[in-house]
């Protein structure tokens, strides 16, 4: 397997908080990594490092080889990385499929005609892809194609009217329409139910078999240990451990870091 | 030589009452997130409602003075009441009406008062003679003042009750809230406050070049270029901004006097492009 | 969470038809005045004067329009339009008087230069958030409006205090219809325009990025470059505006160009018509020109009453007249609709 994104020695300090500290590991194509760690670890520090939305203080990070450090955000999205947000971030006054379709606008100002139906098309395929639009109900006057694959109400409905677990959908979907080769997704499960936890699951494991590669943030072991392959643990900003769901489990470092810190509970496989 | 010693002194006079105005502007926008852009409309306010109690009323100047400024402490929090307050989770509509507000007492000043410049007596007669320089005492008076003025200041947010409950407003509102400060009614000594800070500015400077109702726009960009010099909300950062925005403009006045007001914009665009958070201030949303 | 609209056909099909109605209502109008007010077919001086104001208001919408594109959309608030106004007024002013070229070529530089002066403006302006956008905007205006004062102009008939006389090389027509005409083409192209790009991919990336520019970068969009583009598509248009004006007032002046207030009336015709509609403004620039022109007995007392009575208006409808409009029209559309059912419910039991 090779190494489709690699942290070296990466730290960010924020103020006298030394958030992330000399972190080195590496992304493996097309397999789901679990990225999980104690409450306040500095799993989304890593996310935003990895974006761009901070500049590591030190350290390199690196994207089907290419240097990435201290690009903008919408340039490390272009080139192929997308992410989710912890707490879902919807474009309120735009149209679900809208808020799709605005992962799809290219940069530049002027572009070709049929950039638009080309455009829509992709809208459609992402949200009915991740199933975005199948629990709301049919509305009168959609018809075609659209009316085939249940997406007229996303063309219609603002996002809120859906539920948590739609939202993270959305996400997935807004994520997904930049077509990434890499998909970080920050705590995708928090807040869900058992069968909303499945369900998305087994969405992120149809998408790693299409040929993406994932990463998921959470400090709950016990969601992950099914969907994932292979974990880094994180704590105090410094990688603990790494391995196989199991391996990671027994490490006496990881009981230790869960016990100490904020959920006993949640360090039991 | 005796140009660059005048430039010192009368600089350094300046740089005080500057100081003064960016102060009231600075606390107004670090404790109630209002960026109020009618702060140098109170203090041209001000000096016509000297202007008015002494040629109608015929109050003596001093009196005329304090009426002015006790005048503003009362009309500032009224008018924030009045027009802001109703608005306050609408930064755009507070912004607008701030700016209205300017613009609506411009017109009525130059209604009641004509749109022609007045020009204020010295509040102190006299002058002194330092270094060959000749210094009006009224200008001595004015620096002094507000020197004391923000050293009282400063022994009030530091010491009073209310002052310190201003104090932890400015830090972290929903923290003051936990702790039992009523910021509702802090904001309003905030407003009288600063009413007060730009009325004693506006009374001096208006004693100094006369006043007419748009010139209160050229203060209102010292305040601004001060303040944002210094960084919003960060009082130290406005009195170093003070002194530099100070020392510029008399340099200007000095050698290019109808470049005036042109320094601070320039030296505030340079700043705004450049380190938008000011000498000290926080980073802002 | 806010309960976002829904557009239904029906509610096109009314906006269209109130559209319509409005245009062709402008259209007619110098035809309509002299029968509303008798006063005016004997009077020929008032009808040219309320054809001129109705002309400026024209013009103060395209300015309330271009205004609405960058701070409705874009959620760039800017406080400094007159500059973008200005600018197109100055360039056309100093074009006609050098090179004397046809006024179409001219009215379009101005936009164009302008267009530059907004891209300029954009380039601090795309590292400010906020409070300090609005300031830097305010001051590139009043700095500009300085510039202006200090520079002495030598082309034309110089005026006082940087002002440019370019009567008669900027000239349209004598005939005040004509010349109303020609600001209304040029309202309604404009509104097209930015009707247009607003409802293109351009549109939605400035919605995005006002409403989370987190999660519009996350989304892949350029932010920094949407700006500037708004920056520049709002100058233009403003441009064209200020290009205009100067062809109808004869001379290009800080006061009568550059002004605070040029500024504060695109803004509040903007939110008095309702931000983020671009039709809105317009409605908002009319009703803002006509209560002037009607206020004008006042003398100088207008700009107060004027300006108090949008501060209030701002106080007690924030979201704008025309929403109110709407939101009163649907009341009595539900109404009429309920009391309409209530006679069928009894025709039936009949």
């Amino acid at each position: 397997m090779t190494a489709l994104l690699q942290l070296e020695h990466v730290s960010k300090a924020f103020g006298g908080l030394q958030a992330v500290s000399q972190l080195s590991f590496e992304v493996r194509q097309g397999e789901i990594l679990g990225l999980i760690g104690p409450n306040g670890a500095g799993k989304t520090t890593v996310f935003n490092l990895i974006t761009g939305v901070y500049r590591p203080d030190q350290g390199r990070i690196r994207f089907l080889g290419k240097d990435i450090t201290g690009w903008p955000l919408y340039r490390i999205i272009n080139a192929g990385i997308a992410r989710t947000f912890q707490i879902p971030k919807p474009f309120i006054h735009k149209t679900i499929a809208q808020n799709v379709e605005i992962s799809l606008i290219p940069n530049e100002i002027f572009t070709s005609v049929a950039s638009k139906r080309e455009r829509r098309a992709r809208v459609s395929a992402c949200c009915a892809r991740t199933g975005l639009c199948h629990a709301l109900g049919h509305q009168a006057g959609c018809d075609g194609e659209a009316a085939a694959r249940d997406l007229c109400d996303c063309w219609r409905e603002y996002p809120h009217i859906l539920p948590q677990a739609g939202l993270r959908k959305l996400e997935v979907a807004k994520a997904l329409a930049t077509a990434p080769k890499l998909l970080l997704l920050d705590e995708p499960f928090a807040g869900l139910t058992h069968s909303e936890v499945e369900e998305l699951s087994s969405l992120i494991r149809a998408l790693r078999d299409e040929g993406h590669t994932i990463v998921l943030v959470d400090h709950n072991m016990r969601g992950l240990m099914k969907l994932v392959e292979r974990v880094v643990v994180i704590h105090f900003g410094e990688r603990l451990a790494e391995g196989t769901p199991e391996e990671v489990a027994q490490n006496p470092l990881v009981q230790e870091a869960y016990l100490a810190g904020s959920g006993a509970d949640d360090a039991s496989p | 030589m005796s140009g660059i010693i005048e430039v010192l002194i009368l600089g350094f006079l300046i740089s005080c009452l500057y100081a003064l105005a960016a102060l009231g502007f600075t606390m107004i926008f670090g404790v109630a997130g209002v960026l109020n852009l009618a702060h140098g409309a109170f203090a041209m306010v001000a000096a016509y409602m000297a202007v008015w109690a002494m040629s109608t009323v015929g109050l003596s100047l001093p009196a005329a003075a304090v009426f002015a400024v006790l005048g503003m402490a009362v009309l500032a929090p009224v008018l924030y009441v009045l027009l802001i307050r109703p608005v306050e989770q609408r930064p755009i509509i507070v912004f607008l009406s701030t700016l209205l507000l300017a613009v609506v007492l411009e017109q009525v000043m130059g209604l009641v008062f004509s749109f022609n410049s007045r020009i204020l007596p010295p509040l102190v007669q006299g002058s002194v003679t330092l270094f060959g320089t000749r210094i009006p005492h009224n200008r001595l008076a004015a620096s002094a003042i507000a020197l004391v003025i923000i050293l009282g200041l400063w022994l009030f947010v530091t010491r009073a009750r209310v002052g310190k409950a201003i104090l932890a407003l400015s830090m972290e509102r929903k923290g003051a809230a936990l702790v039992g400060i009523p910021a509702r009614h802090i904001i309003l000594w905030v407003w009288a406050i600063s009413g007060m800070l730009a009325a004693i500015a506006g009374l001096f400077i208006s004693s100094f070049f006369g006043i007419s109702p748009f010139e209160e726009r050229l203060l209102l960009v010292i305040a601004f270029s001060t303040v944002v010099l210094g960084g919003l909300g960060s009082i130290a950062g406005s009195l170093w901004a003070a002194f530099i925005i100070g020392y510029s403009e008399t340099i200007i006045q000095q050698f290019a006097p109808e470049a005036r007001g042109l320094a601070s914009l320039v030296i505030l665009m340079i700043v705004l492009t450049l380190r938008p958070q000011g000498l000290l201030g926080r980073a802002a949303a | 969470m806010m309960r976002a609209p829904r557009r239904s056909r029906r509610r096109c099909v009314l906006l269209l038809l109130g559209l319509m109605l409005s245009l062709a209502l402008l259209i007619a109008i110098p035809y309509l005045l002299p029968h509303i007010f008798p006063q005016m077919r004997t009077n020929p001086i008032l009808l040219r004067k309320w054809l001129d104001t109705l002309l400026v208001a024209n013009l103060w919408a395209i300015l309330a329009m271009s205004w609405d594109l960058l701070g409705g959309y874009a959620g760039q608030i800017s406080f400094g339009h007159s500059l973008f106004f200005g600018l197109g007024g100055y360039t056309s002013a100093i074009m006609s008087v050098l090179l004397g070229w046809h006024p179409i070529v001219i009215i379009a530089m101005g936009g164009l230069i302008a267009a530059v002066g907004g891209l300029v403006v954009a380039a601090p302006a795309l590292r400010l958030r906020g409070p300090y956008l609005s300031l830097l905007t305010l001051v590139a205006a009043l700095a500009f409006d300085r510039l202006m004062r200090w520079a002495k102009f030598q082309i034309g008939t110089p005026g006082a205090e940087g002002a440019i006389l370019c009567n008669p090389q900027c000239f349209l027509t004598f005939n005040a219809t004509e010349k109303y005409y020609y600001a209304l083409l040029l309202m309604v192209l404009s509104a097209l325009f930015l009707y247009g790009i607003t409802r293109s991919r351009f549109g939605l990336a400035f919605e995005a990025i006002r409403d989370d520019e987190e999660a519009a970068q996350a989304a892949g969009l350029n932010a920094a470059k949407y700006k500037a583009l708004a920056f520049g598509l709002s100058a233009f248009v403003a441009g064209l505006s200020g290009a205009f004006y100067v062809y109808h007032i004869g001379s290009a002046s800080p006061k009568g160009l550059l002004d605070l207030e040029i500024s504060v009336q695109a803004i509040v015709a903007s939110v008095l018509g309702g931000m983020g509609t671009i039709f809105g403004p317009i409605f908002g620039a009319f009703f803002f020109k006509i209560t002037e022109e009607y206020l004008r007995l006042l003398g100088a007392l207008r700009f107060v009453v004027l300006f108090a009575l949008a501060l209030l208006v701002l106080l007690l409808l924030p979201g704008g007249l025309l929403a109110k409009l709407r939101a009163t029209l649907r009341r009595w559309w539900q109404a009429g609709a309920r009391v309409r059912a209530g006679v069928g419910a009894l025709k039936q039991g009949e």
